[in-house]
């Protein structure tokens, strides 16, 4: 009962802004690493309907502008996934994540400890 | 309408941003695919856990703030993956055990890479680095190793003993699969009794390392691994012939008994039925004799983390020198002959325990064994016998969290040993007839640091109570600290000892006209040293590629040492006990590829192995103080080509005196090189063949053995060996291996 009135509260929330055509901001979690990762989720971002799509590595925050009469969240999450990232509502596909970089591979621990030590020795 | 459409939206999303949804996967073994039943998968931090069904497959929700997924099963490694969605697939692939080991020694990319993990100056020789020195047992597996020096001890004998840091290889503390190996007696037999293809990997330890296993060591610890039983049936065949007429054929069997068991079985035999005579001088080049080895072991692993093996070796070895009828026929003298007979029983078994959380474990490992060797050179005859029982346990856990480890257990060492010596005939005839028990109950703990930051220290102690000796107290450290991401920089030091034999251990002395004194009457006694060390390693980019230039520095010093001296009177060899011998060593070693699939190894060395002698102190007999090192290794995966050449300068080194001799000779040798040579061609999965040449340049050392036609003078001399006798020799082998 209580989940059903989340979701009218959120629906009615996505249906009103749909209706309004205005831009909406909203943040989300994605995962990943370095620089180039940044690249790739901003890139995934890149579609009719969002305004501007920031990635923080440190936070792993995506800071999302979007109008949402042309584009909606879910479609930005799949694309997100389709890219090989994996956001708090859903995982990529054993396939997508396989495709990038090496470098990238956020799942694996040692991957980041691997990028956490040179920023380290940078500072 | 509009309640229509809200409901429709809303499964929409509800599918895709699901609140009641849950991660899902499989969880499988990495080379063979097969699904991993009862695998424990938990959020790291939280008690959300589960197990996978007997599919491999498993589902679980993520509890809010939890982003890091771990997987443990038994004999597998522990897997973790960042996850932050709610919501998806993630598969697990585990490496087991066993392959996670090798990945840990193959990432490194180098066949002896030095493990820039570990706070000690460790190396990790692998099978293909070893199989670059195709011949025949443990002790030639470090000839293409800088650290170690492989050499003759005697003209006779055909042991072939290693030195590190300038020391005795007694001071090293050889150990199988952690189960201390080559002590006590079988210091002097020891590696030659572990064959050189059923070694599967070597951690080689530069200084003192860990107190875990005993108070040992003093300038090193080998740690050698055997081929494993696996689930997989696999078959390997060896066979390998030489010039020196030595044929050798090794080959094991590992297969599973069951979906819990394991077994595997290592077989060796080789045999040199004849001897030859190259220099002329009536003694065999090399020794004849044959040798059979059988290791055996079971292996079991059950699902509440627990596993185990359990496993017996028996090693029989007889050799032959000297003045044998091949190579020695005057009517009317009788042959000065060296014969040995070697006889080796061993139990030994391991149990295990990991607890769901990977860090936390027990281990329980034991022995027993039996070793019985009769030896005669000329008409003095030896006799040795040991038995040993070893059990040590081994707690490992954390403080708090994984930065702080620790490792502690009791063990109990016991051995009875007795020694058997007549020198029979002349005025010099002795008897030296000792049997001791030593029974060593002892503790240890050993505290490890390993942060995220650059520093890592690993310091223990261990309380040993000796029956003969009292209490001894051994203290270790070895700190690491990564100071940038390519410079690491490594001190450590500690305390080592050992219980001398004094005629096992100087065997080779007996090899001789001259006298065999033991000097002083307390001839039970525990050589003790301490050892302190440093090293830097850089790595960094030569020809586009990644090279590693590493320089390290080891002092030792003896509070009490077993010495061989045989300059103290003419014609005698003298053993005594004394404080304040000392050796310094430094190696400087640059490892890179200048072209693709080329690796180059330059190392050189400089040793300065000092003895308190009696009458002062002196630079220690036959180590030499500047040598020098070169590899030279190119691989052609594809094509399945590998060709290397190994080339050794040995310095000039301090010899046994011949002042009083009636033609003296120097007392330091000569320098000299050797080059080997190997091709191996690798033919599909199953065929390896190799063929080399030792001693290209065919460097002989002229009269190795003094007086050889008169073995009854007192000048009668094998000790004066610094090289090789036999020459260039020539050699060709084959494995095959089968995978099932």
């Amino acid at each position: 009962m209580k989940f059903s009135f989340i979701f009218t509260v959120g629906l009615t929330f996505l249906l009103s802004t749909q209706v309004s055509g205005q831009t909406q901001d909203t943040t989300i979690l994605v995962n990943g690493i370095c620089g180039m990762c940044e690249r790739t989720i901003e890139g995934a971002c890149d579609m009719d309907g969002v305004e501007s799509a920031e990635w923080s590595s440190e936070t792993k925050e995506l800071k999302l502008t979007y109008d949402a009469s042309e584009v909606s969240l879910e479609d930005i999450n799949t694309s997100i996934n389709e890219a090989g990232y994996d956001t708090e509502y859903s995982t990529a596909s054993e396939e997508a994540y396989n495709s990038i970089h090496n470098c990238c591979k956020y799942r694996d621990p040692e991957v980041v400890r691997a990028h956490e030590e040179k920023v380290g020795n940078r500072q | 309408m509009y309640k229509q459409l809200l409901g429709l939206l809303s499964m929409l999303i509800f599918s895709t941003l699901g609140v009641h949804a849950q991660i899902t996967g499989v969880v499988s073994e990495s080379a063979t695919g097969e699904p991993i039943p009862g695998a424990i998968v938990m959020w790291h931090g939280t008690d959300v856990t589960t197990t996978t069904n007997p599919n491999g497959e498993y589902s679980i929700e993520k509890p809010a703030g939890a982003s890091m997924l771990m997987v443990h099963a038994s004999g597998y490694g522990t897997q973790n993956k960042s996850v932050i969605s709610r919501k998806g697939t993630i598969n697990f692939n585990l490496l087991t055990n066993t392959e996670l080991e090798e990945v840990s020694i193959t990432e490194r990319g180098k066949e002896t890479g030095i493990d820039l993990e570990s706070a000690q100056m460790q190396m990790n020789i692998n099978r293909s680095e070893l199989r670059k020195a195709a011949c025949c047992n443990l002790s030639e597996s470090f000839e293409t190793n800088a650290s170690v020096d492989v050499s003759f001890t005697d003209a006779v004998t055909g042991t072939k003993q290693i030195e590190m840091l300038g020391l005795a290889g007694r001071y090293v503390l050889i150990q199988r699969e952690n189960i201390p190996f080559a002590r006590a007696l079988n210091s002097n037999m020891g590696l030659s009794l572990i064959p050189g293809p059923f070694v599967e990997s070597i951690q080689l330890t530069k200084g003192l390392s860990s107190v875990v296993n005993g108070y040992e060591s003093v300038s090193g610890q080998i740690n050698v691994e055997f081929e494993h039983p696996s689930q997989e049936f696999d078959f390997m065949l060896n066979g390998y012939v030489n010039q020196g007429a030595r044929f050798e054929t090794n080959a094991w069997i590992n297969t599973p008994v069951s979906d819990k068991v394991d077994m595997g079985t290592l077989v060796h035999y080789s045999n040199v039925p004849f001897a030859q005579d190259r220099n002329g001088d009536g003694f065999a080049d090399m020794a004849t004799g044959e040798q059979f080895n059988l290791h055996n072991r079971w292996k079991y692993l059950l699902n509440n983390g627990w596993g185990g093996q359990i496993g017996f070796n028996i090693a029989s070895d007889t050799r032959t020198s000297g003045q044998t009828e091949d190579v020695f026929d005057e009517p009317g003298v009788t042959p000065w002959l060296f014969e040995q007979n070697t006889t080796r029983y061993e139990l030994f078994g391991k149990n295990g325990w990991v607890s769901a959380a990977p860090y936390r474990s027990l281990g329980l490992v034991y022995n027993v064994s039996s070793q019985n060797m009769e030896a005669n050179l000329g008409d003095r005859l030896l006799l040795t016998r040991q038995n040993t029982a070893y059990f040590n346990s081994i707690y490992q856990d954390i403080f708090s969290n994984t930065f702080h480890k620790y490792k502690t257990g009791v063990s109990l060492q016991y051995d009875n040993i007795s020694e058997y010596l007549d020198t029979a005939g002349g005025l010099s005839q002795i008897f030296y007839n000792t049997e001791r028990t030593e029974v060593v109950p002892g503790a240890y703990f050993e505290y490890t640091y390993s942060g995220d930051g650059p520093w890592t220290v690993v310091s223990g102690v261990r309380v040993d109570y000796h029956n003969l000796f009292g209490t001894l107290i051994t203290p270790r450290m070895n700190v690491k600290y990564q100071a940038t991401e390519n410079t690491t920089l490594r001190i450590g030091g500690g305390r080592g000892m050992r219980t001398a034999n004094v005629i096992t251990e100087n065997i080779s002395g007996l090899a001789s006209g001259r006298d065999f004194a033991i000097l002083g009457s307390n001839t039970i006694q525990q050589e003790r040293a301490w050892n302190v060390g440093a090293s830097v390693s850089q790595v960094f980019l030569l020809f586009d590629r990644g090279a590693t230039v590493s320089v390290d520095g080891f002092f030792t010093w003896f509070e009490n040492k077993m010495i061989a001296d045989y300059d103290l009177r003419p014609y005698e060899y003298s053993v005594y006990f004394a404080e304040g011998s000392r050796s310094t060593s430094l190696l400087a070693q640059l490892d890179f590829e200048p072209l693709e699939n080329l690796e180059v190894r330059v190392a050189y060395k400089y040793l300065d192995a000092r003895d308190a002698f009696t009458g002062g102190e002196d630079q220690s007999f036959g180590v030499p103080t500047h040598r020098g090192f070169l590899n030279l290794g190119y691989h052609l995966d594809e094509s399945g080509w590998k060709f290397d050449a190994t080339y050794n300068w040995y310095g000039s080194r301090r010899l046994l005196s011949t002042e009083y001799y009636s033609e003296p000779l120097d007392n330091y040798s000569p320098s000299f090189s050797m080059v080997h040579l190997q091709v191996n061609k690798r033919f599909g999965k199953e065929w390896d063949v190799y063929a080399g040449v030792e001693n290209l340049l065919d460097y002989r050392q002229e009269n190795p053995i003094l007086n050889a036609d008169n073995t009854k003078s007192r000048s009668f001399e094998t000790n004066r060996v610094y090289g090789p006798i036999f020459g260039r020799m020539l050699y060709l082998g084959f494995y095959y291996n089968f995978n099932g």
